[in-house]
């Protein structure tokens, strides 16, 4: 409080000496009224200082340029500094890179999904992993592996029809190795369709087959 | 010593303006003219010297410079429209020489407007809604 009030009256002295000193150097013409006018205001408004910092405003912190009067008395602490405008942008940055990004991985999902399902129409593409090297601006460059996971299509409210029981033999079996060898012809049928995609994939984005992935995904 | 300077060339011009009057007052007007340019440059060290004695005090009493600013702009523009009038006057030309009087009123004015501004705004804030 006290050092608020000696703030004030330390200002106000001095701008009452200011203006005192400005009324003996002034020419004796009709410009020393204009001038002396201009003084008063001054000093009133210094005099009003305590009630502007109740508004929560300081005298010292105001703008008296004409521009700031002449475009609506908008002030310089409503608009944002430069560095806000530049994290502001930055973030913006960042965000459009992330969305093309996300762009060009569904892009090339969809176009994997066309070709396997051209290819195997018994089949459908459950999900792609697209792995990218960005360049110094955080967008894709270079297309570096594709992970492919695929699964048997099934239509639409259809119902696997339930095999029919095989005939029981009571006996020596002739095939012992029945489960087995159709779990291994299972697989070799994958392990061909899966060579297939990926010659297809890799012709499409030129890439090696080593560098694309098909994984079988239990419907 | 700058006072006797001072006094001293305005002398001289004075007796070489009544001398050369009689034969042609152009020369005559425009070596007043330059006298008094000249005074005012020798000046312009002092009012320096007394600008940056204002400016020192100020900011020991911590009043930021926008009252000093303000202040030094009215001096100015009221020295320099004075000393344009009374040029103009000496000529005879007493029609310019008010206009530019006016000149200097109107901007010493436009000075006074933001300040204006402000002391309406936080009397208005005083007064109830």
């Amino acid at each position: 409080m006290m050092t608020f009030l000696s703030d004030w009256l330390r200002g106000l002295i001095l701008v009452i000496f200011l203006a005192v000193i400005l009324d003996m150097i002034l020419p004796n013409n009709a410009m020393q009224r204009y001038a002396k006018l201009v003084m008063g205001l001054l000093i009133i408004l210094l005099m009003l200082s305590p009630i502007l910092k109740l508004s929560g405003k300081s005298i010292y912190q105001m703008d008296f340029t004409l521009d700031s009067l002449l475009t609506g008395g908008q002030h310089k602490a409503n608009l944002p500094t430069l560095e806000q405008i530049n994290a502001q942008g930055e973030q913006l940055r960042q965000q459009n890179q992330g969305l093309t990004a996300e762009a060009w991985k569904a892009g090339i999902t969809q176009n994997v999904k066309q070709i396997v399902e051209a290819q195997k129409p018994g089949l459908t593409v459950d999900r792609v992993e697209v792995t990218y090297t960005p360049n110094e601006q955080g967008q894709p460059q270079t297309l570096d592996a594709l992970a492919v996971t695929v699964k048997t299509r099934l239509e639409a409210g259809s119902v696997q029809a339930v095999p029919d029981v095989a005939p029981v033999v009571i006996g020596k079996s002739t095939d012992s190795a029945d489960s087995p060898s159709t779990l291994a012809q299972a697989d070799r049928r994958h392990a061909e369709t899966a060579a297939a995609i990926r010659t297809q994939i890799a012709a499409e984005y030129k890439l090696t087959a080593s560098q694309i992935r098909v994984v079988w995904r239990d419907s | 010593m700058d006072i006797i300077q001072i006094a001293g060339l305005g002398l001289t011009a004075t007796m070489l303006i009544v001398v050369i009057k009689g034969k042609s007052p152009q020369i005559a007007f425009l070596l007043t003219v330059l006298v008094g340019v000249f005074i005012f440059i020798f000046l312009l060290d002092k009012i320096q010297l007394v600008i940056s004695l204002l400016e020192r005090l100020s900011v020991q009493a911590g009043v930021e410079m926008i009252f000093l600013q303000t202040i030094l702009k009215i001096i100015g523009i009221a020295y320099i429209a004075e000393f344009a009038a009374q040029v103009a006057k000496d000529t005879g030309e007493g029609s310019i020489a008010s206009k530019i009087e006016l000149a200097g009123k109107i901007l010493i004015l436009v000075l006074a407007l933001p300040i204006v501004q402000r002391v309406v705004e936080t009397v208005l804030n005083l007064l109830p809604n």
